[in-house]
């Protein structure tokens, strides 16, 4: 699935050269394009050997500048425009597309990094019907372009910033809301596991039906976290589920959205949900989680072993950790967790 | 030549001077030039490094390093402060001297 298109300007999103006399148009159905592609919540760039600043200004001019996070210009090559922008968007090489008219620039981009689906600019108003640019949609994931903007002025105020990495973090006045999944969470928890992979213990995600039924069942307990900060409500940003047996409780996935890292959500969620099922449930006695390695999630197994996890059973395709319950609560400063139906303990 | 022999037992060579003041480096460019010292704890409860920094640190440290750290290296133990990093580093940089 892919969760950013990359687009080159010249002959590819507009007609015509813009060094050449400044005079270009979009070509037709572009416009249509960009705005089917965003409200689908993929997230679109630019790559392109433009001058910045006139870019920008016709990008005003066309009215379409506001769809286009971490624009990259340079005269060196595509590829490495390619691997910034998805550095940047904390987003695998294999989850972007790249489009431009230019059948060498395609060739390089293939050659250098193969994960990458590649598109001719003639292919262009095609893009929304191909099958990789579905995935599924939630009122939050057409937001994402938003949620991204957000990210990228924290990103700027974070530069400005000189006190301490604690003195910011402080100041971005996070709030994470945890509580149970209700049935109208549904479609953003099924978007939230099928595009998180840093942050997923198994590596994939469950369907649509397996999170309704999940909610039904009695030995069962979604729990999800929505963060707030001074800019703006970022919605649901990680999820657990848990099932108990008897005096074990397993994590049998849980979920953390790679926007979010470097902020410590990780560690506040997981600890949150800790302290909660211990609330409730107060017969339970440890609870275990497995780890399906894969160098992507990494994130995942040092926050399980941050947070006390020891490792149990290793089988070549997992690994299993443990944790004795009753958690502490410890938290971390930065990071006010709220807990919906429960104290924090 | 000895020169490149790591002694993982000894932290106080030059070698791991030399090291720990890179890695000190390389935490602080990932969080925005945060000040630190060879013993701040980096991961784990207090720790200044969530686990996506410190995957960045990994893969940093991979790359600049030209080593192959695996995930049953990933500990904790491991990864506590720099001079544990710089321990593990020299450890890894040995072992591709052995190979070579």
């Amino acid at each position: 699935m892919i969760k950013c298109l990359i687009w080159d300007l010249d002959d590819t999103l507009w007609q015509g050269t813009l060094t050449e006399n400044g005079h270009v148009e979009l070509r037709p159905g572009i416009r249509e394009t960009l705005l089917e592609l965003d409200k689908r919540g993929v997230m679109q760039s630019i790559c392109s050997r433009n001058e910045p600043e006139r870019v920008n200004q016709k990008l005003i001019e066309l009215r379409i500048d506001h769809y286009f996070l971490y624009p990259q210009f340079s005269k060196g090559s595509k590829v490495s425009c390619i691997q910034k922008i998805a550095k940047e968007l904390n987003i695998g090489l294999d989850t972007v597309g790249f489009i431009d008219d230019n059948p060498y620039e395609r060739y390089e981009v293939s050659l250098y990094v193969p994960e990458v689906y590649v598109y001719d600019a003639d292919a262009a108003v095609r893009l929304p019907s191909l099958p990789e640019f579905h995935g599924s949609v939630s009122r939050t994931g057409a937001e994402r372009r938003q949620l991204m903007m957000m990210r990228m002025e924290r990103q700027l105020a974070e530069k400005r910033f000189s006190g301490s990495r604690e003195e910011f973090l402080r100041s971005c006045e996070m709030e994470l809301r945890l509580r149970s999944a209700k049935a109208e969470d549904v479609i953003r928890l099924v978007e939230l596991a099928s595009r998180t992979t840093q942050f997923n213990n198994l590596v994939q995600a469950p369907n649509l039906t397996e999170i309704q039924l999940y909610l039904q069942a009695e030995r069962s307990q979604l729990y999800v976290a929505q963060l707030k900060d001074r800019f703006g409500n970022h919605g649901i940003v990680a999820m657990a589920m848990v099932l108990v047996h008897d005096v074990t409780a397993e994590i049998e996935l849980f979920c953390i959205s790679c926007r979010m890292e470097g902020r410590g959500i990780g560690t506040v969620f997981m600890e949150g949900i800790l302290s909660r099922m211990y609330q409730d449930w107060p017969s339970l006695q440890r609870v275990m989680c497995r780890y399906r390695p894969n160098k992507r999630n990494r994130p995942t197994l040092l926050l399980l072993q941050s947070l006390g996890f020891n490792r149990i059973l290793q089988t070549e395709e997992e690994w299993i950790f443990m944790l004795p319950l009753p958690y502490e609560y410890k938290g971390l400063s930065w990071i006010h967790l709220k807990m919906e139906g429960a104290s924090i303990n | 030549m000895t020169e490149h022999t790591y002694a993982p037992d000894i932290p106080d060579t030059p070698d791991s001077l030399e090291l720990e003041i890179r890695i000190m480096e390389i935490v602080s460019s990932l969080l925005g030039g945060a000040e630190l010292s060879s013993t701040t704890c980096l991961l784990g409860h207090q720790g200044i490094l969530d686990s996506v920094t410190t995957v960045a640190l990994i893969a940093e440290l991979e790359h600049k390093f030209g080593i192959d750290v695996g995930d049953e290296d990933l500990t904790l133990d491991n990864l506590s402060n720099v001079v544990r990093i710089a321990i593990l580093l020299r450890n890894k940089l040995s072992e591709g001297e052995t190979k070579a």
